[in-house]
């Protein structure tokens, strides 16, 4: 079957649950050729659950075809981004951290706060350099949850997130937060997806403004993140 | 003295960053940060150049540092990388 990820045309033949309904809003069948073949065995598959025996065979699909997705991507000016994406008022907020820091609620806080907030991708939202825009996606591939939608919306900005007593928020160059971003993304191993991945994400780091914040659980947390990073 | 191709340098918004690739993603986990000092040195040793070649190449872009220091951190970060197996011979 042909989705349309990212605005990229992706061949899978989902054969498990989880990745089946996940990618039901991304159906394509439209006459474009695919951009990006997903062929994985069902070996490997199998190889990738001996290796992780608290998966099942339905997550290692999921997972693994989004590891493959998010490689391949960087070929067309992309990367994944491990971060809850909010989308308010026709732009994207990003935040990112270690999995358990509070990412998810603090976008959640959002909702509260602002009625016609989205969550755009809860967990892996994609990024890419279109037309000298950078756009988050909604992907079929966004953690635990079902919580994606398949839009595009262009980033106001990408937040660090940690947890704090008091909320700050300060705005930071791209270099002082490559190695959290690097940290927070699928790094390729071969050196021919390596070159482009570093490319995009000197793009990325260079053009779209970077925050590093810490907050609480409240919503003045997202007064002081919506403030610094909307866009006028 | 010969830097392991599966090490590739690049500059990410300013920022000079090494990531393994192939082989080298089971020797070292994660990404080595360069200073700008030891960027001048990586940049040296992809030039082909040997280690008083590599010490000319720091004395160019600092001036009045002491060269016998200068040589020992040299020397010290060249071991560093061998550890790693970044330099290779």
């Amino acid at each position: 079957m042909l989705l349309s990820v990212a605005d990229l045309i992706v061949q899978v033949e989902p054969k498990y649950n989880l990745l089946k309904t996940r990618s039901v809003p991304y159906i394509y069948s439209g006459e474009k050729k695919p951009d990006v073949i997903i062929n994985l065995s069902d070996k490997f598959f199998s190889d990738r659950q001996k290796e992780n025996p608290h998966l099942s065979i339905d997550e290692c699909e999921y997972i693994y075809t989004g590891f493959y997705f998010y490689t391949e991507i960087v070929k067309f000016d992309g990367v994944m981004l491990h971060a809850s994406a909010v989308q308010y008022e026709n732009f994207a907020y990003l935040f990112s951290a270690n999995s358990g820091t509070g990412k998810s609620t603090h976008t959640h806080l959002w909702l509260k706060k602002f009625p016609t907030a989205e969550i755009l991708n809860d967990d892996k939202p994609a990024i890419r350099l279109i037309d000298g825009k950078y756009y988050a996606f909604g992907t079929p591939w966004s953690g635990k949850f079902d919580e994606s939608i398949n839009t595009k919306t262009e980033i106001a900005g990408i937040t660090f997130l940690e947890r704090g007593e008091t909320n700050t928020i300060e705005k930071v160059s791209g270099g002082d937060v490559t190695i959290d971003f690097l940290n927070q993304t699928v790094r390729p191993g071969k050196k021919e997806y390596m070159i482009p991945f570093m490319e995009v994400l000197d793009k990325i780091l260079s053009n779209v403004p970077v925050y590093k914040m810490k907050c609480n659980i409240s919503l003045e947390a997202v007064e002081t993140s919506y403030r610094a990073m909307k866009r006028s | 003295m010969k830097l392991n191709e599966n090490f590739v340098l690049k500059t990410v918004a300013g920022s000079a960053v090494v990531m393994p690739v192939g082989e080298a993603v089971t020797k070292v986990h994660g990404m080595i940060k360069l200073n700008p000092t030891a960027e001048i040195i990586w940049k040296a040793l992809e030039a082909g150049k040997d280690f008083d070649g590599i010490v000319q190449a720091l004395k160019d872009s600092c001036n009045g540092v002491d060269e016998a220091m200068l040589k020992e951190d040299v020397a010290v970060f060249l071991e560093k990388l061998r550890s790693y197996g970044i330099l290779e011979d």
